[in-house]
């Protein structure tokens, strides 16, 4: 017995151990990233990327607010302005789709064929370039704010997530509410939406972090750098190290100046991640509550 | 028993009254769900119906619906580029094929250990950890990515050179590259899909497992007849959805990692960013509809064949 005993206690060691290591994986290109913004860009050309920085500085931070301020503000007004209209439209749509495909087929006879109409949708798809013309060229979406976020209505993945919490509201306070003389839409509003509130921040949670970081739609339907998001600032960075010097403040000076072209590149990757880093104790606390994989089908 | 039969009669005598009765008393229902059906009718069902322009010779007057039919001449330069889109293709069936069967392993290996972990405290800074990528976008994947392969100065090559080996030239080798984008793809996901087996896990039967010790069978054993059995309906469940991603997933992940560095097209041109580079770049829409075509089809076959292997594993679990 007390031999087994030790054994157990050896193999979950082995797990402890594993799971540190891959723990570790998970944060050091973390570090590496803030880390190198804080350095200086000579001393990274020097001696290469470090996990800690050795001579803290705010010298990129400084240059990036000095001269590329005006740029960055504007990515993150539009890129805030997307979230925040993104998020209240795709719930609005996602929450009403939910709920009319949760009710049972005696009161709403086309649950199961809406259900099959959104599913199918994520299943097959017509490709990109019809989706691509209709957007440009018949939608009217290209470079506006609409382009942003329309197209993100309908999540068929969060729509399962909220029916799967709709469904679970007990029939009996439905049923009562009924009773009370209460109308379909009473029951929505001062009944189903507020019990399933957790379904419903998770949901929006979800999208408040898709699109943030969304890359597809500024992509194929944003060329004028007006409407550009802090991704596509990003991406322009880490492809093209002189896009920071592009259409910029500097230009004369760029001679004299000298650009911190890698270490501007991890700052601006620290500001798109700072954000998650702040919703991240909410959406985690949400996220097992969220995710309900089983009711995925049907 | 009374209720039941009241219900079905309820049932019965609202089939034999009219839609229109139906829609008139819950009107409410019918009035919902209407912004998310026109959503996915223009987002989707239409785009569906474009299918049709990679048969016509598109011209911004004709629209997606009105220009010249042409019936497969598009095609020609589909097979001149024959060569391009058997690349494509085999890249994105490599990398994903490889991102999906090695991520389920170490994703289904992980929430066992998680499960093994008594310390609940140790467990769940964990998972707070190995989940944290999940929520990175790609593009911030690929700035991190930059520390580790950078030709100068990246902690891979500095790693190397302490080991008293050549530094690697990343950027310019594409031999590396579907292993980057394999481990780059596990490395952001495997914390979400481990967290989601080991929510799985949590929901057994306990009684089962305290059978299997009265009987004296092995951690192993237990793990092999008992965890894995129970798990698959979920690992069939979270494949189909995975090879559904495959063909809209791509094109942010590759772009970030590779920033689509032509010197990487080799390895890394998948049919998602073949697509927007004939579409973007070159402007060549009748290419462009031959290739998407090409790609609705391959995301078709591609649904189609998981679901078969789906229902060889387990009937009640395929799609269809």
């Amino acid at each position: 017995m007390k031999k087994k005993h030790r054994k157990l206690k050896r193999e979950s060691l082995v797990c402890v151990l594993v799971l540190a290591l891959l723990s570790l994986i998970c944060l050091l290109p973390l570090c590496l990233v803030v880390s190198a913004s804080l350095t200086e860009e000579s001393y990274i050309q020097q001696n290469g990327y470090s996990l800690l920085p050795h001579y803290p500085s705010l010298d990129t931070y400084t240059f990036l607010i000095a001269n590329k301020g005006k740029i960055i503000m504007k990515s993150l007004l539009t890129t805030c302005s997307v979230v925040a209209l993104g998020t209240l439209y795709s719930v609005t749509v996602v929450t009403c789709f939910a709920y009319a495909v949760s009710q049972k087929k005696s009161v709403f006879r086309f649950t199961r064929a809406l259900s099959f109409f959104a599913w199918f949708a994520t299943i097959f798809s017509g490709g990109v370039l019809p989706w691509y013309i209709l957007c440009t060229q018949y939608y009217g979406l290209k470079n506006n704010l609409f382009a942003l976020f329309i197209p993100y209505g309908m999540s068929v993945w969060n729509m399962f997530i909220l029916r799967g919490n709709f469904r679970q509201i007990p029939d009996e306070l439905i049923e009562s509410a009924k009773l009370d003389g209460a109308s379909h839409g009473q029951i929505f509003t001062r009944i189903s939406i507020p019990l399933a509130r957790a379904g419903i921040v998770t949901v929006a949670l979800f999208n408040v972090l898709a699109f943030w970081n969304d890359f597809y739609l500024p992509k194929w339907l944003i060329t004028n750098s007006d409407y550009y998001t802090l991704q596509i600032i990003l991406y322009n960075m880490l492809s093209n190290a002189q896009a920071l010097l592009k259409n910029s403040e500097l230009s004369e000076l760029s001679q004299k100046v000298k650009i911190p072209t890698e270490t501007a590149k991890m700052a601006v990757a620290v500001m798109a991640i700072l954000p998650i880093v702040i919703l991240y104790p909410f959406a985690l606390k949400y996220f097992v509550k969220g995710i309900n994989v089983g009711g995925i089908k049907g | 028993m009374q209720v039941k039969t009241r219900e079905t009669q309820k049932a019965l005598t609202q089939k034999k009254t009219g839609l229109w009765k139906e829609i008139q008393k819950n009107w409410f229902f019918y009035l919902l769900p209407i912004p998310g059906i026109v959503v996915l009718i223009l987002f989707s069902y239409i785009p569906m119906a474009g299918i049709y322009i990679a048969f016509e010779k598109y011209t911004y007057q004709g629209g997606l619906f009105g220009s010249e039919f042409v019936g497969l001449d598009n095609f020609r330069f589909f097979f001149a580029n024959i060569n391009n889109a058997l690349r494509a293709t085999r890249n994105t069936l490599v990398i994903n094929a490889g991102s999906i069967l090695l991520g389920t392993t170490l994703n289904v290996t992980v929430a066992i250990m998680l499960g093994e972990v008594l310390h609940e405290r140790y467990r769940k800074a964990t998972q707070t950890i190995i989940l944290f990528p999940h929520f990175l976008s790609w593009i911030v994947i690929g700035a991190l990515s930059e520390t580790l392969l950078a030709n100068k100065g990246g902690i891979l090559n500095q790693v190397l050179q302490m080991l008293g080996k050549e530094p690697v030239l990343w950027n310019t080798s594409p031999g590396y590259w579907w292993a980057i984008i394999i481990i780059a793809s596990i490395w952001k996901g495997f914390g979400y899909g481990s967290i989601v087996y080991y929510a799985t896990l949590t929901g057994f039967d306990t009684s089962l497992y305290e059978a299997a010790d009265i009987d004296g069978a092995s951690r192993l054993k237990k793990i092999r007849y008992i965890t894995l059995p129970l798990l698959k309906p979920t690992i069939v469940v979270l494949f189909l959805l995975d090879v559904g991603k495959i063909l809209n997933g791509s094109l942010d992940q590759i772009m970030g990692l590779t920033k689509l560095n032509p010197l990487l097209f080799e390895t890394t041109d998948t049919i998602t960013t073949f697509v927007y580079r004939t579409t973007t770049q070159n402007g060549q829409f009748g290419t462009a509809s031959a290739i998407s075509l090409y790609q609705s089809l391959f995301g078709c076959l591609l649904v189609l064949s998981a679901n078969l292997i789906a229902r060889k594993v387990d009937p009640e679990y395929s799609l269809f």
